[in-house]
């Protein structure tokens, strides 16, 4: 029986199956009844017909809580009784096929039979939904609708579905969370929301005051075949005034290439413009010639300050646990800081809608998957548990190079969320740990892991104004062990604790104006350094470098503004601070000298809680957008981030004991503007997508390295950075084609990052103060991803990817001091690394689209490196042995890779 | 909930990965001449010698020495001392002929036959620094090898540790550089003929690398203690014949000096030892050159490596005689020493510069 609370989709699904049968206002069959009842609840009255009658009864419990009955009847038909019961009330029933008697209020049955004439039978969901309360119709002008956009398979939240009102400009998308709102008259509308992969759906509306509207989407895969669907791409790019930004959902993400034989959320943005990796190792991404460092990537609000597993093989994102992902490599919304290069807004997987116990897994090339999710009190209490182990030492074994094959590597990552829905109320808790350990040969071991949390309450006040408030914890241990026999065993430990609380609200009220303001406040523990030797013969003396900590304060405040039908404006205003406390030893140093450790005269000790340095700054965020006509558009941005804590490496690619620093009385904080222009539009009713942005970014106070840096457990870690100038430019084109037999994206982008020192001394100055490209200059970069979908579940994909080798300094000369060989190298970066490309195969049968069917198994069969490209992601020198005829040691270049031949890779995910 | 049992495939191509190989580069910029001038003078006895030689390509096992040169060093009271060309590439001073001078401030001029010239940064001798004492411990020193199949093997080699304890009477920061050389010696008793036989090694480095230190303040004065200046490796009977036996206790006359150098000689020397520390993988440091305070004269966009120095020092001459399980160390400090020796051998009676009943 379909009873409580499922009321309208009964309605809508009855009438979809039996259009032809459903004949309203039909009587009854001659059931007569006889009984007698006494102040009996209606709802017990209607079950106590429907266990001696084959009739089944339809309606809301809530509808009639209250109403009781006085029957007397004698052979009575059944049809008059209710008449009689319902004369007085605002309900009224009619009879399907028969026997199955649904009740409705009466406003929403005129509805209906109003929606039975218009339906036309091209569109696949058409009902009439009222948004608001009826007893509120005609008392407003100007109405505000919010809902919440989900997946109808899953109920998922979906992130940037369009929303359209038909025949009005209005129009909208749903945000990270799913959500959206827009302001209106009240009115019958038809509202077409499309999302990319899944169908487009036309809810008809009739909106009467302030209210909800939930909406469910479906993936084209799931389609039904006698309904004919027109798939749309909704044109997102094409209205909102947002610009450089790059999303992706779970569908989306299912569906992406994988680069290491894994579904790896955040390579696979290297696969859009503008997005980079140092190669197929190696952690973090660049965007927009940006440092790994300078991307805050966030999880359920909380950061993340090592994003990768094994030394950047695999991100630590577990990819069957992430929903939505958000990447704002360009302007970046005021509620955004922290970081000048980018933010990425990672949201786990969304299911306050689901009804059952969800398991889902995969088997992968390095790791096992498994996750659980599903109601603990249903529609309000939500779970979600996972976890990924390894078996990665295997890979290690089979590498060709003596160490790694006497190394060892595993991993583990857990997370769990828990979602609670109360009234408005709406609280997400979130917990993430990882483990990594890693052990070089016997010479080093190192054990590294994140401890991640997050809670958040979201709180509709009305249907104008929410706020969310968001606690935030994320701690990064590190231990790298020196496990050479003798006097060099001790262990380095390294750790950085944030904690913040952020307080955001947003108001829609004011027509035109979606206005989102707040505050955070963020803490600062780095322990840059404590070395402990190991063994009693060990030499390493005991040494602990001074804890440093810091706040961060930020106000800000946006509006989205739409200004007329074709100018959006989004402006943002961002205000921050940081304090940098005692204690705190800080080092003088000679005037009229270079900053070097030789020059240090002097020090000065600031006591504990005293402010050392402080650094503040207001932070623009400026975006227009110009609609040209309904397929396409212009956009204007300009953005300042400022960012007050970076990650100092002095190795060739970036390692788990890098060190992040707090900015202090040396080293400023990075101050990045960026502007950009974008065009946009869209082909053959949004079918296809195209984009063109063209960025300019300047950049202060770069930490770049002096020539034999040597960050770690230095006590004047200034000594050995430069505070460089750069500019990154660019432009990206992206094509894009979002639907039919063949889908898939074509981007290519063009793009320089360099740097300059200015120093006065030799000892600050890099290629002598001459301009020089930065270790992520890669000029040209082409990616095109393909998919042929065979059938509904099979499709057979592609990937090609170009880009320019990175810059590296090489060797060039080798002389001899005190019998030893010393290299001569090259100045900073002056030659590249072979440029890098490869293609992928890859074959995925997607899980059987029959729903009652519990468990549901994909597969994927990849080639990976089809052509056996050899794409090094590193390049280094090796003494070689010295010859018989003398003592010269010469030295050799030798590139390393990961993947050198064609690898076939088979991955297996359930879910049931 | 109905589970079921799953069979995962994992089929990989696992011979199929591998992960390194060697890399030539096309357009390396590594055939140009680049002259490399090293040279230090100091307040010790002479002679000192100035090298003067090309660079070669980074992957050659050969280098060019430059004998062509004009080499003088000028002082700041204009005397000229020219350096006279004795093959390899090395100039010297000549015997008791120069000795750097506290306080005085000189530059090293190289003119090579096609025109170019060269001049180092004016350097300055400072202040005598003092090598207190050396002394010596029982240690044993890992020797990290690899055998033939592959695989990295430590093996313990007994021996005595060398330290030192220099001071410098200035409350400013010095920089302060170490030499320490060796002759080990060692006797054993030829059984045919019934008569002892005498090895001994050439004077040779006890330290590999570039061993430079920074002073720090106490009491009053800036020290450096218990500065390791090297390993005096244990090798019973290493240089005894088949005829050969009974192994005799062996013994070690050690040279040790210590500079007292610039700030920028400390940096210069800091980037090498930082170099030659890196290993060889994907962790190496991030690049960087070492240039030295050599300039050319007659064109300034020509590169040229190397460094000139003009240091004080101070130097001891220890002996000592040790056998392998013993716990007691001979020791004996000497007024002087000649560590030209070269390695030898002789019967009947040790050479002159032998040292034992101490």
């Amino acid at each position: 029986m379909f009873r409580r609370g499922m009321i309208k989709p009964v309605m809508v699904l009855l009438l979809a199956l039996f259009p032809l049968k459903v004949i309203l206002g039909q009587e009854l069959p001659s059931i007569i009844y006889t009984g007698k009842e006494k102040q009996i609840p209606l709802t017990e009255f209607l079950q106590k017909i429907e266990k001696i009658y084959l009739i089944h009864f339809f309606y809301k419990p809530e509808w009639f809580d209250s109403f009781k009955v006085d029957i007397e009847a004698t052979k009575q038909p059944i049809n008059e009784i209710l008449n009689q019961i319902m004369a007085d009330k605002p309900y009224v029933y009619r009879v399907i096929q028969g026997n199955n008697v649904v009740f409705l209020p009466k406003e929403e049955l005129a509805m209906l039979m109003g929606q039975m004439v218009d339906k036309t039978g091209d569109l696949r969901d058409i009902s009439t939904t009222i948004v608001g309360d009826p007893n509120e119709a005609g008392k407003h002008k100007q109405v505000q609708v919010s809902g919440t956009v989900v997946d109808g398979k899953n109920d998922e939240t979906l992130v940037g579905s369009v929303i359209q009102v038909e025949n009005t400009s209005i129009a909208t998308s749903s945000d990270n969370k799913g959500h959206f709102s827009f302001t209106i008259s009240p009115g019958i509308y038809n509202v077409l929301v499309s999302n990319v992969g899944y169908e487009q759906a036309v809810y008809k509306v009739r909106i009467v005051s302030n209210g909800n509207l939930p909406i469910s989407l479906f993936e084209k895969t799931l389609k039904i075949n006698e309904v004919i669907i027109s798939a749309q791409r909704a044109d997102r790019n094409v209205r909102s005034s947002q610009m450089s930004i790059v999303e992706m959902d779970a569908r989306t993400i299912k569906q992406l290439p994988s680069l290491v034989g894994e579904k790896d959320v955040l390579k696979s943005f290297t696969m859009m413009p503008g997005v980079k990796s140092v190669g197929e190792f190696g952690s973090g991404i660049n965007v927009r010639g940006g440092g790994e460092d300078q991307n805050l990537y966030l999880i359920e609000g909380a950061p993340v300050f090592n994003t990768s597993h094994v030394f950047g093989l695999i991100s630590v994102l577990n990819p069957d646990a992430v929903s939505n992902v958000t990447l704002y490599k360009g302007h970046i919304p005021s509620g955004f800081g922290e970081r000048v290069s980018s933010v990425m807004d990672i949201q786990m997987r969304d299911n306050i809608a689901s009804k059952d116990l969800h398991v889902r897994g995969g088997i992968g090339l390095f790791d096992s998957r498994l996750m659980f999710d599903g109601p603990i009190i249903k529609d309000k209490l939500t779970f979600k548990l996972g976890g990924r182990t390894s078996y990665s030492n295997w890979l290690l074994k089979n590498i060709q190079d003596y160490y790694l094959q006497h190394s060892s590597a595993s991993f583990y990552d857990l997370n769990g969320l828990l979602n609670w829905n109360y009234n408005k109320n709406r609280i997400t808790l979130f917990a993430y740990t990882s483990y990594d350990h890693f052990r070089y040969a016997r010479e080093m071991a190192y054990t590294y892991g994140s401890h991640i949390g997050s809670l958040s309450w979201n709180r509709f006040w009305t249907s104008d104004l929410n706020s969310t408030l968001t606690f935030a914890y994320s701690q990064y241990n590190v231990n790298k062990d020196n496990i050479l026999d003798g006097s060099e065993k001790s262990r380095l430990k390294l750790n950085i604790t944030y904690l913040s609380a952020k307080y955001n609200m947003k108001y829609t009220g004011f027509e035109h104006h979606s206005i989102e303001g707040g505050f955070q406040l963020v803490s600062y523990q780095s322990y840059p350094g404590e070395r402990i030797p190991l063994d009693t013969l060990s030499t390493i003396t005991y040494k602990k470098i001074d804890k440093q900590n810091a706040y961060e304060t930020a106000i800000y405040v946006g509006d989205n503004f739409e200004i007329n039908d074709k100018l959006m404006l989004n402006a943002g205003l961002r205000y921050s601070a940081y304090f940098l406390m005692g204690p705190f030893k800080k080092m003088l140093y000679k005037a009229n000298d270079a900053r070097v450790t030789t020059s240090i005269i002097d020090s000065i000790m600031y006591s504990k809680g005293k402010v050392v340095q402080t650094y503040q700054g207001i932070e623009p965020r400026l975006s227009l957008k110009y609609q040209l006509n309904e397929s396409a558009s212009f956009k204007v941005s300009y953005n300042r981030n400022r960012q007050y804590i970076s990650l100092l490496s002095n190795t060739s690619i970036s390692t788990p004991n890098d060190l992040w620093k707090l900015a202090d009385t040396y080293i400023k904080p990075i101050i990045a503007d960026q502007y950009a222009v974008g065009y946009y539009q869209n082909f053959f009713g949004n079918m296809l997508e195209t984009t063109v942005e063209l960025y300019y970014k300047k950049l202060q106070n770069l930490q770049e390295y002096k020539n034999d840096a040597e960050t770690v457990m230095s006590n004047h870690v200034e000594t050995e950075l430069d505070q460089v100038k750069g500019k990154n430019y660019g432009i990206e084109f992206l094509i894009k084609k979002n639907s039919g037999k063949i889908d898939g994206w074509i981007s290519y982008t063009y793009s320089r990052a360099l740097r300059h020192t200015s120093g006065v001394y030799k000892n600050d100055q890099i290629n002598d103060n001459q301009e020089y490209a930065s270790s992520f200059d890669k000029p040209h970069e082409l990616t095109v991803v393909a998919n042929y979908h065979i059938n509904k579940r099979v499709r057979f994909s592609g990937n090609f990817s170009f880009s320019s080798g990175r810059p590296i300094t090489l060797p060039e000369y080798r002389y001899t001091v005190d019998g030893n060989s010393i290299v001569y190298y090259s100045d900073r970066n002056v030659y590249r690394i072979p440029c890098y490309h490869r293609l992928d195969l890859s074959l995925s049968i997607d899980e059987s689209l029959r729903k009652k069917k519990k468990w549901k198994g994909s597969w994927t069969f990849s080639i990976l490196n089809v052509y056996g490209r050899v794409n090094p992601y590193l390049v280094f020198y090796k003494k070689e042995t010295s010859s018989a005829a003398n003592n010269f040691t010469p030295f050799s270049d030798y590139e390393m890779y990961m993947i050198g031949k064609p690898l076939p890779v088979i991955t297996y995910n359930f879910i049931f | 909930m109905n589970i079921k049992n799953i069979i995962f495939t994992i089929a990989l191509g696992v011979a199929l990965l591998s992960c390194q190989k060697l890399y030539n580069p096309d357009d390396l910029n590594s055939g140009k001449k680049i002259p490399v001038i090293q040279g230090m003078i100091s307040t010790g006895e002479g002679p000192y010698t100035v090298n003067v030689n090309y660079a070669a390509a980074y992957n050659s096992d050969s280098s060019t020495a430059i004998n062509s040169a004009i080499v003088y060093i000028l002082d700041d009271q204009n005397n000229f001392t020219f350096l006279a060309n004795t093959g390899n590439g090395n100039y010297t001073t000549g015997e008791n002929s120069f000795k750097g001078e506290i306080g005085r401030k000189y530059v090293l001029n190289v003119l090579l036959s096609d025109g170019s010239q060269f001049v180092s940064d004016t350097v300055q001798i400072p202040a005598k620094p003092s090598l207190d004492s050396i002394s010596a411990s029982v240690s044993t020193y890992k020797n990290i090898s690899t055998d033939a199949d592959g695989n990295v093997v430590s093996t313990d080699i007994p021996g005595l540790s060398i330290s030192g304890y220099s001071s410098v009477s200035t409350t400013e920061p010095a920089y302060l550089r170490f030499e320490s050389k060796a002759i080990y010696q060692s006797a054993c008793e030829d059984l045919t003929y019934g008569y002892g036989i005498f090895f001994w090694t050439a004077s040779t480095s006890i330290y590999d690398l570039p061993n430079e230190q920074t002073t720090s303040l106490e009491k009053g004065k800036q020290v450096v203690k218990n500065q390791n200046l090297g390993f005096l490796k244990y090798v019973a009977g290493a240089n005894a014949t088949a005829t050969t036996s009974q192994v005799l206790p062996a013994g070690w006359i050690v040279t040790a000096i210590a500079y007292r150098i610039s700030a920028e000689s400390y940096r210069y020397y800091q980037s090498i030892e930082k170099q030659l520390n890196a290993t060889d993988h994907f962790f190496d440091p991030v690049p960087s050159q070492i240039k030295g305070n050599m300039h050319c004269l007659s064109n300034s966009d020509q590169l040229v490596l190397g460094l000139f120095e003009a240091n004080s020092e101070d130097r001891k001459y220890v002996a000592y005689r040790w056998t392998k399980g013993e716990r007691k160390i001979y020791k004996k400090d000497l007024d002087s020493f000649v560590d030209t020796i070269t390695a030898g051998h002789q019967s009947m009676n040790p050479p002159a510069f032998w040292q034992r009943g101490y």
